[in-house]
């Protein structure tokens, strides 16, 4: 209660003291572009929707509920942002393999696919509803709490479904391990 | 004939106004009293310095009525660089809307002086704002007494559900069948306060420089209380718990008023609790004293609190 | 315990979210099915590998194009209370000619640059007019929501930075007097704070509301701030200054010195 959380600022921002986003980017910008990117594999357009993403936040600030936790309202927004650019996008979004788009150069500058290339791929392979919550989750490392209040959904709802990303994901991963060389 | 009458600012007028010909530029309204007040969250009263009894109706329109006038003070120049709004209401009074605030302020003089009655929807927040009079108003301040006097005006307000916040210059304030959350200040003047009851979502605070405070609060309020009066009393029979008491030198009396305790707490500050925690109420004279009086309270005869 | 209910436990397990007893029940299992512990490593790798993938660094011009959309923001909401001011201009002129009143067109004028400052405010409001579904929990039109955004959090006797710049803004931006006294009272709780005094003993000159002007001098000449006593000065010799700062200005001028 003592110190200053991030429903706080938003909050302040809400009150129309817009200065506080700028925090609250600091803050989140990393989180939300490595969202971004790990959902669409592309590291430009992870930029502009990041971008997008602060942006609207100001925009909308007057529907932020305070008494709701900023981080998943955030995510909320971010979900809602990959959802419109992956209509928009005619192929499958997961583009992991298209990494062949991304060249080298610039994968290597932001360390994008660091040693587990084969990780990467798998992650690409899954359904979005999967991977988002294993990136969410795994990654980000949001509790099953504060999943359960993003998905609109029980905590134990969130568990079993977790457990089955990661089987499906398990599948992937070591069959093509197995399998190596024939779909990669 | 006609002309002589209308010149008589004597006789009482009463028209009734339903809301507002000024179009915002991105909201259009009809003139029909319904969608205008419910387009409407608050009415600000802007520098009227006539004697104001502002009362809460169950209806949707806003009624004002004109109940009499003061006298101009001579000590107030006639060459003023002031603005006024035009007259659309033949009241003397000038509305406005914008946003969703509906503005309420004198078209000259004369009608800055003139006393109003004004009843409202009870839903609706109020603001009161009298600016501090500048030079450029023409006022001269002489040493002696009776320098605010001339822009000295009562102000009644009661029955609303919704938040009051009043920022006046010199003025006795009387709220009546209150609940807040209030925000009061004013330079100059007596405030009395009869809560019906003490809005716990949102804090409330009275700060005065130059006058006494009386608060009437049902007896079982919860709230935190803090109390300033570094050069007057407090005197209260609420039994403030966990209190902190800052003082330089502090003199308390005790007193036992048909079986209720009053306490008197000299020049000083007090934080405390009253039944349990609830919303903070703070409540500040620069230059006065502190009464804050409990209600309601049953078993106990009303006419000990007759003050 | 079978294979089944090893599967839909692993999550928890890995967790260490299970108590004692269920904990053993699985290991033994494990112990002796070489397929659900297969399974388990298998999870547990990947759990691993996830959360060490490698964090995309976030280049330094996402922050300043950032700042720049923030601006621009800002100055879309500013140049949108410009368009009001012609509105209400345009407004005020047409109520003339219907009411045939008699104020200058030169009056209108000035009526109408006055309004600017009046909605300074309601520059960040005009926007949600627009949306049309502003849910809201805090209204921007009530003072006591505000009050309450900077007092509520103010239970602690440490200032936070951004404490501070919060209630700096409120003291000196905000257009409502009470809000500005609000922040001003949560200011002098923190008398023992050197930045606060310094902040408002810097800042008595700019601040142009009387009230709280009165009410930051009472403060500073309570707590004997001698530091104060040039801001004072200028109080006084300001010709802006309003009539009765500058008395209390004088007064607490002499008690000082």
């Amino acid at each position: 209660m003592n110190e200053l959380t991030d429903e706080i600022l938003m909050f302040r921002v809400k009150s129309g003291y817009l200065d506080y986003m700028a925090d609250l980017f600091l803050k989140y910008s990393n989180h939300i572009l490595n969202y971004f990117c790990y959902m669409t594999g592309k590291i430009e357009d992870s930029k502009d929707l990041t971008q997008d993403l602060f942006l609207r936040l100001i925009k909308y600030r007057k529907s932020f509920d305070p008494e709701k936790s900023f981080k998943s309202w955030i995510f909320q927004i971010a979900k809602n942002i990959f959802i419109d650019y992956s209509k928009s996008m005619h192929h499958n979004c997961a583009g992991y393999e298209n990494l062949g788009s991304i060249d080298k150069d610039e994968a290597e500058k932001n360390n994008f696919h660091g040693n587990d290339s084969l990780l990467y791929y798998s992650i690409s392979r899954l359904p979005d509803e999967y991977r988002e919550l294993l990136i969410l989750g795994k990654f980000h490392g949001l509790k099953y709490k504060d999943l359960a209040e993003l998905f609109f959904t029980t905590e134990s709802a969130v568990k079993k479904k977790m457990l089955r990303a990661l089987n499906k994901l398990r599948e992937i991963y070591f069959k093509t391990e197995n399998n190596s060389g024939n779909e990669l | 004939m006609y002309n002589k009458v209308k010149q008589n600012f004597m006789v009482m007028k009463t028209v009734y106004i339903f809301i507002v010909v000024f179009l915002h530029h991105f909201a259009s309204f009809s003139q029909s009293t319904e969608l205008a007040v419910a387009g409407t969250e608050k009415v600000r009263i802007n520098d009227l310095y006539g004697d104001l009894k502002i009362s809460a109706n169950n209806s949707e329109s806003i009624r004002i009525e004109i109940a009499g006038h003061k006298n101009i003070p001579e000590s107030i120049s006639e060459t003023e660089s002031v603005r006024y709004k035009p007259d659309n209401t033949q009241l003397g009074i000038n509305i406005e809307k914008k946003d969703r605030i509906l503005i309420i302020s004198a078209s000259d003089r004369q009608s800055q002086f003139t006393n109003y009655r004004i009843s409202i929807p009870k839903k609706l927040m109020i603001e009161i704002r009298n600016k501090f009079p500048s030079k450029s108003n023409g006022i001269s301040f002489n040493k002696n007494d009776g320098r605010y006097d001339a822009f000295m005006n009562n102000i009644n307000v009661r029955g609303f559900k919704n938040e009051i916040d009043i920022n006046v210059f010199a003025s006795d304030l009387k709220l009546n069948n209150v609940t807040g959350p209030l925000a009061i200040s004013a330079f100059y003047g007596d405030v009395n306060i009869d809560f019906l009851r003490l809005n716990q979502d949102n804090p409330s605070q009275i700060e005065l420089f130059n006058g006494n405070i009386k608060v009437n609060l049902p007896y079982d309020t919860k709230s935190i209380v803090t109390l300033n009066s570094e050069s007057g009393y407090i005197q209260t029979d609420f039994t403030i718990k966990k209190a902190t008491v800052m003082s330089k030198n502090t003199r308390t009396e005790k007193n036992r008023v048909h079986g209720v305790i009053f306490r008197k707490y000299y020049n000083t500050n007090i934080t405390g609790i009253i039944n349990k925690k609830g919303t903070p109420l703070t409540i500040t004279t620069y230059n006065g004293n502190i009464k804050l009086l409990r209600k309601d309270y049953p078993y106990i005869p009303f006419y000990i609190y007759t003050d | 315990m079978n294979c089944n209910d090893i599967k839909s436990l692993l999550l928890d397990y890995l967790d260490n979210n299970l108590d004692k007893k269920t904990k053993l029940e699985i290991e033994k299992h494990l112990d002796h099915c070489k397929i659900c512990s297969n399974e388990l490593s298998q999870i547990r790798l990947l759990n691993e590998k996830i959360s060490n993938m490698n964090k995309i660094e976030n280049p330094r011009h996402l922050f300043d194009t950032f700042m720049l959309n923030l601006e621009k923001e800002k100055n879309r909401l500013k140049k949108w209370s410009f368009g009001i001011n012609s509105s209400s201009l345009f407004r005020i002129a047409a109520s003339i000619l219907i009411f045939i009143t008699g104020l200058l067109t030169g009056v209108l004028v000035v009526t109408g640059y006055l309004e600017k400052t009046r909605i300074k405010k309601m520059e960040n409001e005009i926007s949600s007019l627009k949306n049309a579904v502003a849910i809201t929990m805090f209204n921007p039109h009530s003072t006591s929501d505000k009050i309450k955004a900077l007092t509520y959090f103010n239970e602690n006797n440490k200032v936070s930075p951004d404490l501070l710049r919060s209630l700096e803004n409120a003291l000196f931006f905000d257009d409502n007097v009470n809000v500005r006294l609000a922040a001003a009272n949560a200011l002098f709780r923190y008398r023992d704070n050197e930045q606060v005094m310094e902040l408002l003993i810097k800042c008595l000159s700019s601040q142009d509301e009387p009230m709280v002007q009165i009410a930051i001098i009472k403060f500073l000449v309570d707590s004997r701030e001698k530091r104060a006593a040039e801001s004072l000065q200028y109080l006084i010799k300001n010709d802006d200054t309003n009539i009765i700062v500058k008395e209390y200005a004088d007064q607490g001028l002499h008690v000082l010195l």
